[in-house]
């Protein structure tokens, strides 16, 4: 670069000497070897020699640097060809009259004219291309510079050149948030950027490669956190040196939310395992207790049971009952809290198999309540294999239980949806109202609907159906059955 | 069957009613037996040991033990007995109230020799003492002393 700017240079300093020394050479020639007069030689001469000095001007302004090599070489490339073809074509005229032996000078006038028509035309349509692309561009910077303005991040227009990289321009925003930082040392000027990330900023300004960090800035109104992004946009026309853009992207606010969700997360994760660790002690060590309640009345009533009346045997009676219902309540809070501390991994089940293996175990039950169960075929769901077998176990037991007086018929059938699998335990008893719909899900709840006499059991298929991220409901209509539906998402 | 010698039995317990529970309930059964009651960890060692005030004690045929104890647990007996040359071919049975399947499985893992859940009334409990002691002290063949 810095070579063809001395060529050009030198070729635009080549030519106006030539033409000066041939105007020199003519005002001689006129002068001193024709003896006219001084004056009419140089009045000849007077509007080339002018033209010629705005030529040696252009050069020592061209000269001082004030335009890049890309201005230098388009100035020279116009001045040489308009030289050589001026040249040229009035050479070829005179040249052709020469041989003609006839020179007509209003013919040359003519072809100047010719010549200079066409080159101003030249000039008028490239300058008028050039101001055309100059409009275009200013529309094209002015939306960008809308944007620049106008842009919800803070953004610092960096140039890196000779001493380093610094901050040209900064949008509103970005004055907004971290004041007016023109002119101050990019270590102040570029705020939250450690030394090294200023480095690597640096580098990949210059190497135009794209850079993000995330930084912490300690403002006096609080901590802030921001995404940095270095987005370099090439080469600077005006200086030797290359341009970025540095982009703040204020993320405080997700970053918050991120850290409280973190935090709510903990302490969720906290009180859960508070809430096992208790369901397990409850049940671990309430039972101590309990057990030498039992065993000593049952050891009163054994060892006693004949001294005492019969009120005294139904007192005991009570006692020996409270202690087992008790200890069945324990059981089933053990069985509850293991739902998620002891489930294992999910699985691809086949699910009518496993509602196979849970209606043989339950055979005993339905052969007593002449039950009749039927199913559809049932889908391969993505599950807990043997908790989605307490799952089934649970629901027609239940169902079995509470349909029709005599010779219950319960329905089972599974549905696969776009993203779950919905399974439907139908009963033909007398309904569930909608009032205690939700209810019979709670722990404990002696509903006409408990299990075991514990009223765990649709609790737990709740329990299940959580942990597997699905949902458990009834559909019912007094009088008309309950239809218990389960959904498991797939995976 | 022949008169046999007493068998001696090494309760490792700490609670009171539950030593109370299984004298009454050894008392029911068929077999003479001498009942030893240690009330934690240490002092279950010291006793199989025969250290300090349990030197001369006789070596029990048979120890019962709870997994929940003060000083040093029933885990820790059961890995120290196991443990040891000496003392590993006594039969050891957990005798607890814990149905939690890890406190079944630890034992296992720690070579119990069997695994009972204290039943919640007496008639149970006396049921399960009896089966107890007519598979560990007359069924099964235990080593020689």
């Amino acid at each position: 670069m810095r070579l063809n700017r001395r060529v050009s240079l030198a070729a635009l300093s080549g030519i106006g000497l030539a033409l000066t020394g041939v105007l020199l050479f003519d005002v001689y020639e006129d002068w001193v070897i024709q003896g006219n007069a001084l004056v009419s030689t140089v009045v000849e001469n007077a509007l080339p020699f002018a033209l010629l000095l705005g030529l040696f001007y252009t050069v020592g302004e061209l000269w001082r640097g004030e335009y890049g090599d890309t201005f230098v070489e388009s100035v020279t490339l116009w001045t040489v060809g308009g030289t050589v073809a001026t040249a040229l074509l009035v050479g070829w005229v005179v040249g052709i009259q020469h041989v003609q032996n006839e020179l007509k000078p209003w013919i040359i006038v003519l072809q100047t004219t010719v010549v200079g028509a066409a080159a101003g035309l030249l000039v008028g349509r490239r300058t008028a291309v050039v101001e055309r692309e100059r409009d275009r561009s200013r529309h094209r910077r002015e939306r960008f510079e809308s944007l620049f303005e106008n842009a919800p991040s803070a953004i610092a227009d960096l140039r890196l050149d000779g001493h380093g990289l610094a901050v040209e321009e900064t949008n509103p925003k970005f004055d907004a948030q971290f004041g007016d930082v023109r002119g101050d040392p990019t270590e102040a000027a570029l705020p939250g950027l450690d030394d090294e990330t200023r480095r690597t900023f640096q580098r990949a300004t210059a190497t135009g490669e794209r850079h993000t960090v995330e930084t912490t800035h300690y403002a006096p109104d609080g901590t802030k956190y921001f995404v940095v992004q270095l987005i370099p946009y090439g080469a600077d026309v005006e200086a030797d040196g290359t341009r970025s853009y540095v982009l703040y992207q204020d993320v405080t606010d997700i970053r918050e939310a991120e850290t409280e969700l973190k935090r709510t997360v903990e302490q969720l994760e906290r009180s859960n395992e508070q809430l096992q660790q208790f369901a397990y002690v409850a049940s671990h060590d309430l039972q101590e207790p309990l057990r030498m309640v039992s065993s000593y009345v049952d050891l009163l009533a054994t060892e006693y049971g004949g001294e005492l009346d019969d009120e005294a045997d139904e007192y005991i009676e009570f006692a020996v009952d409270g202690a087992r219902r008790m200890q069945a309540m324990i059981d089933a809070l053990l069985k509850y809290s293991r739902v998620h501390t002891q489930g294992e991994s999910f699985e691809e089940v086949d699910s009518e198999a496993v509602l196979e293996r849970v209606l043989q175990d339950l055979e005993l039950l339905i052969a007593e309540r002449d039950a009749t169960v039927t199913h559809d075929d049932l889908p391969t769901v993505v599950a807990d294999e043997s908790q989605l077998g307490q799952l089934f176990q649970n629901l027609v037991s239940n169902a079995v239980e509470h349909g029709d007086d005599d010779s219950p018929t319960v329905h089972v059938s599974g549905e696969e949806r776009e993203d779950e699998v919905v399974f439907a335990v139908a009963d033909d008893g007398p309904g569930i109202p909608p009032d205690q719909q939700d209810r019979v899900f709670e722990l404990f709840e002696q509903s006409n609907r408990d299990d075991e006499g514990t009223g765990i059991g649709l609790a737990i298929c709740q329990r299940i159906a959580n942990r597997h991220e699905g949902d458990i409901w009834i559909e019912s209509e007094p009088g008309e059955g309950a239809t218990f539906y389960v959904s498991l998402p797939k995976r | 069957m022949p008169e046999r010698e007493p068998v001696e039995i090494l309760l490792a317990e700490d609670n009171p009613g539950d030593v109370k529970l299984t004298r009454k309930a050894l008392e029911k059964g068929r077999l003479a037996n001498n009942l030893h009651v240690v009330n934690d960890g240490i002092e279950t060692m010291q006793f199989l040991r025969g250290e300090g005030e349990y030197e001369g004690r006789p070596r029990p045929d048979l120890v019962l033990l709870d997994l929940n104890m003060p000083r040093k647990d029933g885990r820790e007996v059961l890995e120290d007995i196991k443990g040891s040359p000496d003392l590993k071919r006594i039969p050891v049975v957990v005798l607890t109230s814990s149905e939690a399947e890890e406190d079944v499985l630890r034992s296992y893992e720690l070579h119990a020799n069997a695994y009972l859940t204290k039943p919640v009334d007496f008639s149970g409990f006396i049921d399960v003492v009896g089966k107890l002691e007519e598979f560990w002290l007359q069924v099964v063949k235990l080593p020689p002393e």
